[in-house]
């Protein structure tokens, strides 16, 4: 059984399931390239729905379509056309399936928006509270007083 | 858009109350390799103080594996670039991310601050450091590497380029580095063309497991490069530009071509490239023939003899009688 099914393996179809409910049909090779999906079906050997409990059905046709086409001019390309919201959900989707490759490219994008930023700029892009107290803040400044200068003021 | 409540641990992450992602709920390792990617000064400077939790996550020792300060000036205002204000500080700076790393750093790079005082500071709290580049350190001697060279043990690669080291230092790095697999040592302070072989028989006595080596603008002749051929077995990545006293006499381009995969010797003149290729692609019966130079080598086979009238054009050495 398991020989047949390596033999057709290039033309098996799969099918996921986003947590909205939206079904892709994948190629098995393209479902691979997703190690935790991999590792589900090495499990579960007849399965053929895949439910992706974490992943909105419109990030994960951005993770197929990634995986269908990567390569370095794609993957130079892909991440300008995502706002800072899809970015981080990307992100997620690609850790939780485990797609090194995706994730990669996505860390470095992100830390290329927020080269030489201040910290204000960067909690605003990532909406995150800065929640040192005025006095920690203070104490920090006084000393590390060489860290805080000659950046942008965005 | 309302925030929650002020008084909470300093490390547990703070919800917003919004509906957009929340990044700190990012699993810290992703986090993490964002970070990293953003080099020491900036990492330093910027994205530790953007809350507590990120502070958090730059101490941790796995994000000081790799210290980058190569290229720093860029992060600070142009009246103190240049000033040895700003080298104080960036010294200040590559001491606290070494203690940051608790022993775990592999790779450090370093331009133009390194002094002999910050080598011994590094020496002494990375024993595990496999990755050197201190490019443009003027003020690393070779009385500073004759010090911590045999704390250095798992360096497998050095770059010490346009700096002041001698055959002191190689001696020493030689002897105590036996991992080394890449070294790039140029742009020496003797720039003179007088003849000397010192520094590469070195090279070829201590350093038998190079795979790539980088001498551009060494003194060495042709005695130096067969040394070095013969003393590093594994040697496949050379770099020889600028190396004028080299002649290439006898069989030695042959060598060269079959040992190096990938040679730069600096394109003197279009000539060169078109030997290289030549060579590259003839048979290699031509080595038999027995001529004194590579440039001979190509005249004496080469049936177009119009395009070489002028072969003596910008080359500085003294090949051709």
């Amino acid at each position: 059984m398991a020989e047949e099914k390596s033999q057709a393996s290039s033309s098996k179809m799969l099918t996921l399931k986003a947590s909205d409910g939206v079904l892709f049909e994948v190629e098995l090779n393209i479902a691979k390239e997703m190690k935790t999906v991999q590792a589900y079906i090495d499990d579960c050997e007849d399965i053929e729905t895949i439910p992706i409990p974490n992943v909105l059905g419109k990030h994960l046709a951005i993770v197929i379509e990634y995986i269908k086409k990567t390569n370095e001019e794609y993957d130079a390309e892909f991440e300008k056309q995502w706002n800072m919201d899809d970015l981080q959900l990307l992100l997620l989707a690609a850790n939780y399936l485990n797609i090194s490759g995706l994730q990669e490219c996505l860390c470095k994008a992100i830390a290329k928006r927020i080269e030489n930023k201040s910290p204000e700029y960067v909690r605003k892009v990532f909406n995150i509270e800065n929640d040192h107290s005025p006095e920690e803040e203070a104490k920090l400044r006084k000393e590390y007083k060489w860290a805080f200068e000659g950046v942008d003021k965005d | 858009m309302a925030s929650s409540s002020s008084s909470t641990p300093a490390k547990k992450p703070k919800l917003k109350i919004t509906t957009n992602p929340n990044w700190l709920e990012l699993p810290r390792d992703i986090t993490s390799n964002i970070l990293q990617r953003l080099g020491t000064v900036e990492i330093l400077k910027n994205a530790r103080n953007v809350c507590p939790y990120w502070w958090n996550i730059c101490k941790d020792p796995s994000m000081w594996r790799n210290i980058d300060m190569g290229t720093v000036d860029l992060y600070f205002e142009p009246a103190i670039r240049g000033t040895p204000d700003l080298d104080d500080r960036l010294v200040k700076m590559c001491q606290y991310a070494v203690d940051l790393s608790s022993g775990h750093l592999e790779k450090i790079n370093i331009n133009s601050f390194g002094t002999d005082a910050l080598l011994k500071y590094i020496a002494d709290r990375a024993s595990n450091l496999q990755h050197i580049r201190l490019a443009s350190c003027c003020q690393i001697s070779d009385e500073g590497w004759c010090e911590v060279a045999k704390k250095f043990v798992l360096l497998k690669e050095i770059d010490i380029s346009q700096g002041f080291q001698s055959k002191k230092s190689l001696e020493v790095i030689g002897q105590s580095c036996p991992l080394l697999k890449s070294l790039t040592f140029n742009g020496t302070s003797d720039q003179s063309l007088i003849n000397c072989d010192d520094e590469a028989l070195i090279i070829a006595k201590t350093m038998s497991g190079l795979c790539h080596l980088d001498i551009h603008g060494n003194p060495l002749t042709d005695v130096g490069l067969i040394a070095i051929l013969d003393g590093c077995p594994l040697l496949k990545s050379l770099d020889i530009t600028r190396c004028f006293n080299l002649e290439f006499s006898g069989n030695l381009w042959r060598r060269l071509h079959n040992q190096i995969k990938n040679l730069e010797f600096g394109l003197l003149n279009k000539k060169d490239l078109e030997i290289w290729e030549y060579l590259s692609e003839s048979c290699f019966n031509i080595f038999d023939s027995n001529v004194n130079s590579y440039y001979e080598m190509v005249d004496s086979e080469d049936e177009d003899e119009d395009e070489h009238e002028d072969e003596d054009e910008g080359i500085d050495d003294d090949t051709n009688a």
